[in-house]
């Protein structure tokens, strides 16, 4: 039985698509983005680097999956690595528990992040999205996704943290 | 060359020994002199003898293959590809599901003229409810089609109202005036004796010989009442006979799903037509794909039941459509240097232990090919999966998701139909609102629009309207339409 993370309804195993709302179950092979950068704060830093076409690079080990965040507004890329949860949100004035991923110097506050809006989640090769019960929502896809629930995000989908978008490129 | 030996039998020239002998002992049981009626089929019988004793025998069957022009040999020249959803089954104790893309590719190329005519039938309603602008689209399309017809050509019209009535008989294109008069003057009136004018133009398309292609062109904006039954069975006569019959929808009251049926059985087409555009546009698709025909009447039959059971199919190309899923499949024609493609969907019960041979399915897709004239010719078709004992992460192709994110939305629009019918009319409105998510997000806000229109008159009306519900039929399935040049006139 497969579960489906949108409407929780009961799929028969090996089922690309749910039946009842039509979710995307299945993530299809499609080459994507890479390259992974991280810096000694554990924070993630941006590069200023225009969306270009992928470069090869070495295979990576098996069993990882990478996940780039596109800033929709900004044209940048955010490459991601190493953990299997990453923290999507902005850091304010006096905040005990940071984000990951900080999104305050790209309007974030304007825009509608929460400081800790959403989680990306790595599990067994599929990348889920779950809102951390923010207050102005997560859309995937223009389709506001029920909080505290994890929802498979596919290679593109369009996410929105309230007005912040984010285009996720995913690389396995 | 004396008779052909593998005609006597009634098998392809590429038949395999199993296939030989079966011919022979069938023949032989029903000509034996023995057990014949009629001693003077005794002569038949010493032929099929002497065909047997050639080709069952390797040596003497090279030697009689040899003395037969090349061509004929070869076979069809069509290759199959298959593609899967998964690699593999898993052992499991719940059900599973496994996809199936099969693409059937002409590799022949084009011959310059094909030698053989084409048969248009047209069938049209004439009932009260077509006047106005609605038969004058149809007369206009009618006199567009003779306009372009090959003067070698056939045409033949029939109209329908309270009865059937012939009102041009069978006639080359180059004897009929390309402003005919009697189709110019078709006044409509009566009702929509649907079967009457089938059964009539079936009829006149049996007249002609079935080396042509014979092709019937229903055109209808009603119902029909009581006859629907008669009809289907009509409809499969046509196709055991390798007539294709297309239905056309006019306007919003039609039942589609009745005229899907009929078109399907023979592997034909049911458009929904909206304007003259539409017709003139499918009547010209349609004389190009008869003029550059391969085969005709291809038709996937299955050898014997799997455990796995075909709970769906659909054509992805050269049109859309559901395919009528029962013994044998018919998929249509195929065109030279095209490519006929369709998902299958089986449903795999439980499965015990791995293995490296589960069928999915067997069959032959049979076909007639008009300048090759071989019996019975027929490719393979072999649908198996090894069984694992777990599910190895792999992705499916690429091909098979984007065709299933669509084909999931037309599979969502039959079954909200079919809760509204059942009176589940929140049910209904929910999936509306799934699929305008989903068709937004494709970028079909029209579409998207048309179904939140119809979300509120469900809710209002606990209904469709005739028309809100065809065009997200028929739009749904334009998805899946393979983007590409158009052709135009």
């Amino acid at each position: 039985m497969i579960i489906c993370p949108n409407c929780q309804s009961r799929e028969l195993n090996g089922s690309l698509f749910c039946s009842e709302c039509g979710a995307q179950l299945v993530v299809p092979k499609v080459p994507t983005t890479h390259s992974i950068e991280r810096n000694q704060t554990g924070l993630f830093r941006l590069q200023t680097r225009p969306l270009s076409p992928p470069s090869p690079v070495t295979p990576s080990t098996a069993a990882q999956v990478e996940i780039s965040l596109h800033l929709v507004q900004s044209g940048m890329i955010l490459h991601l690595s190493d953990k299997k949860e990453y923290t999507l949100g902005r850091i304010a004035d006096g905040q005990t528990t940071l984000p990951d991923v900080d999104f305050s110097p790209y309007e974030a506050y304007a825009q509608g992040v929460s400081r800790l809006h959403a989680v990306l989640k790595i599990n067994n090769q599929r990348v889920f999205l779950r809102d951390l019960g923010s207050s102005n929502g997560t859309r995937v896809n223009g389709q506001k996704i029920s909080p505290n629930q994890d929802y498979l995000l596919n290679h593109g989908d369009i996410v929105a943290l309230g007005r912040f978008k984010i285009q996720v490129l995913i690389r396995k | 060359m004396g008779q052909d030996l593998y005609a006597t039998l009634g098998i392809p020239y590429n038949a395999i020994p199993e296939e030989i002998r079966g011919a022979y002992f069938k023949l032989a049981r029903a000509y034996h002199p023995d057990t014949a009626a009629d001693p003077s089929q005794s002569e038949q019988f010493l032929k099929i003898q002497h065909a047997y004793e050639v080709l069952s025998d390797p040596k003497r069957r090279a030697k009689y293959d040899a003395s037969l022009p090349a061509h004929l040999l070869a076979g069809p020249e069509i290759s199959v590809s298959v593609k899967y959803s998964q690699p593999a089954l898993a052992v499991s104790e719940e059900p599973q599901l496994i996809y199936a893309l099969v693409d059937l590719i002409c590799t022949a190329d084009i011959r310059p003229e094909s030698k053989y005519s084409r048969h248009f039938c047209l069938v049209l309603d004439q009932s009260t409810s077509m006047k106005g602008s609605r038969i004058e689209m149809v007369k206009s399309g009618a006199l567009q089609l003779l306009q372009q017809l090959h003067p070698h050509d056939l045409i033949s019209v029939v109209t329908f109202g309270d009865r059937a009535e012939v009102l041009v008989p069978p006639t080359r294109a180059s004897n009929l005036s390309k402003t005919d008069q009697r189709i110019r003057m078709l006044q409509p009136g009566g009702g929509t004796e649907l079967y009457q004018g089938l059964s009539a133009g079936y009829e006149l398309l049996l007249q002609t010989e079935s080396v042509h292609h014979r092709h019937l062109i229903l055109l209808t904006d009603g119902h029909t009442y009581g006859d629907e039954d008669r009809s289907i069975e009509l409809a499969r006569q046509a196709a055991d006979e390798g007539i294709t019959i297309s239905a056309l929808g006019i306007g919003n009251d039609w039942n589609d799903e009745f005229l899907d049926q009929i078109a399907g059985l023979s592997g034909g087409n049911c458009q929904y037509i909206a304007s003259a555009r539409d017709l003139n546009h499918f009547l010209l698709q349609k004389l190009t794909d008869l003029e550059t025909i391969y085969a005709r009447s291809l038709r996937l039959e299955f050898d014997h039941e799997s455990a796995a059971q075909l709970r769906y199919g659909f054509r992805l190309s050269p049109s859309t459509g559901p395919l009528v899923v029962s013994d044998a499949v018919h998929l249509g024609d195929i065109q030279h240097r095209r490519t006929i493609s369709f998902l299958l969907e089986f449903l795999v019960p439980a499965l015990k232990y791995e293995q490296d041979h589960f069928s999915l399915a067997r069959g032959q897709v049979k076909l007639e090919i008009p300048d090759i004239p071989s019996p019975n010719a027929r490719i393979f078709l072999d649908l198996h999966r090894p069984v694992r004992a777990r599910y190895e992460a792999e992705q499916p192709p690429l091909a098979i998701v984007e065709a299933m994110s669509k084909l999931t939305l037309y599979r969502m629009q039959e079954k909200i139909r079919q809760e509204v019918n059942q009176g589940k009319i929140n049910e209904a409105t929910r999936h509306l609102h799934y699929l305008a998510t989903h068709l937004l997000s494709q970028g079909d806000r029209e579409l998207a629009h048309t179904v939140l229109i119809e979300a509120e008159h469900i809710q209002q009306s606990r209904s469709f309207s005739d028309e809100g519900e065809k065009r997200i039929k028929y739009g749904t399935r334009a998805l899946l339409l393979p983007p590409g040049p158009e052709l135009i006139s």
